[in-house]
């Protein structure tokens, strides 16, 4: 299924009922106008990175069912989209482990943090 | 602790309160999400495949990661009077060194504990014994009688070193607690 941001679910009216159970009422996919800025161009990068099998076909980035429903890894990787940090984390890893085929696309999403 | 948590909003300060980690931890919930976390890290440490990286005697690979993990204690608990719902991120840095046959592990995950002590138009705050009651009222003491909302945090370490062995068909089952 196609792959959603998700966001905090700051509306939440009532108190959490069996919060781990029903843990996705804590999130929301966000709508259009609430789409962090890097999202779309970064989302690709963060799910290669956590091992997140998907597929893009016309444009749009789908996966498995059972991941889009899992709303808090989705959270995780919607944040990681616009966190500069761990981008850099990643960077000066990989650096460490002397694997440089990320390189230049790691430092274009670097630098275009700064942009 | 939430008495005084919100006796720090009424004094207007709008420092960051610092919340003692033993009492923080003292509360399963953030156990729980504590260990989701680690669970999670344990899952994507698997899938990097260190086995077939770390092919000699002391070859090592460094892996850095974050994680987040949102939740809500249930009424009848402090913790929701604190903050409702809060979140734990993790930040893990673990080194991997293949020795001989073995891996060994070593690094820490630091967890971070936040929430904002504030308070939202429209939204209400169920009280056991009181229903729900509006976060407008709180937002009339913020206005009229100078209480102002602030950050909340904590922070903790977790250490490891172990040792693991790949399996028989390769691949590393890794367990961090």
């Amino acid at each position: 299924m196609e792959l959603r941001p998700v966001l905090v679910n700051e509306d939440l009216r009532e108190p959490a009922l069996f919060s781990e159970t029903f843990h996705n009422q804590l999130f929301k996919i966000a709508k259009p106008n609430e789409i962090p800025p890097n999202f779309y161009k970064n989302i690709k990068w963060v799910l290669q990175r956590e091992h997140q099998d998907y597929i893009v076909k016309n444009g749009v980035i789908y996966i498995r069912y059972k991941y889009m429903n899992d709303y808090e890894m989705i959270w995780n990787h919607t944040t990681k989209t616009n966190n500069l940090e761990w981008f850099k984390s990643q960077r000066s890893m990989d650096r460490i482990n002397g694997e440089d085929n990320n390189t230049e696309e790691l430092d274009r999403i670097i630098k275009g943090f700064r942009d | 602790m939430a008495a005084d948590c919100l006796q720090w909003w009424l004094d207007g300060t709008g420092f960051t309160k610092n919340i003692d980690v033993k009492w923080l931890r003292g509360n399963n919930e953030v156990i729980v999400a504590e260990n989701v976390n680690i669970e999670r890290f344990e899952e994507r440490l698997g899938l990097e495949n260190f086995d077939k990286k770390l092919t000699k005697n002391g070859d090592f690979a460094e892996y850095k990661n974050e994680l987040q993990r949102q939740f809500v204690d249930g009424v009848f608990r402090e913790l929701y009077y604190v903050c409702g719902t809060s979140t734990i991120t993790s930040k893990a840095n673990f080194k991997i060194t293949r020795v001989k046959d073995n891996f060994v592990l070593s690094g820490t995950i630091i967890h971070y504990w936040w929430d904002r002590y504030d308070w939202h138009k429209g939204a209400n705050t169920y009280i056991n014994g009181f229903g729900y009651i509006n976060d407008s009222d709180a937002l009339l003491v913020e206005k009229h009688c100078g209480a102002r909302p602030y950050e909340m945090r904590s922070q903790w370490q977790q250490s490891f070193n172990k040792t693991f062995q790949s399996g028989f068909f390769g691949g590393l089952s890794i367990k961090l607690k």
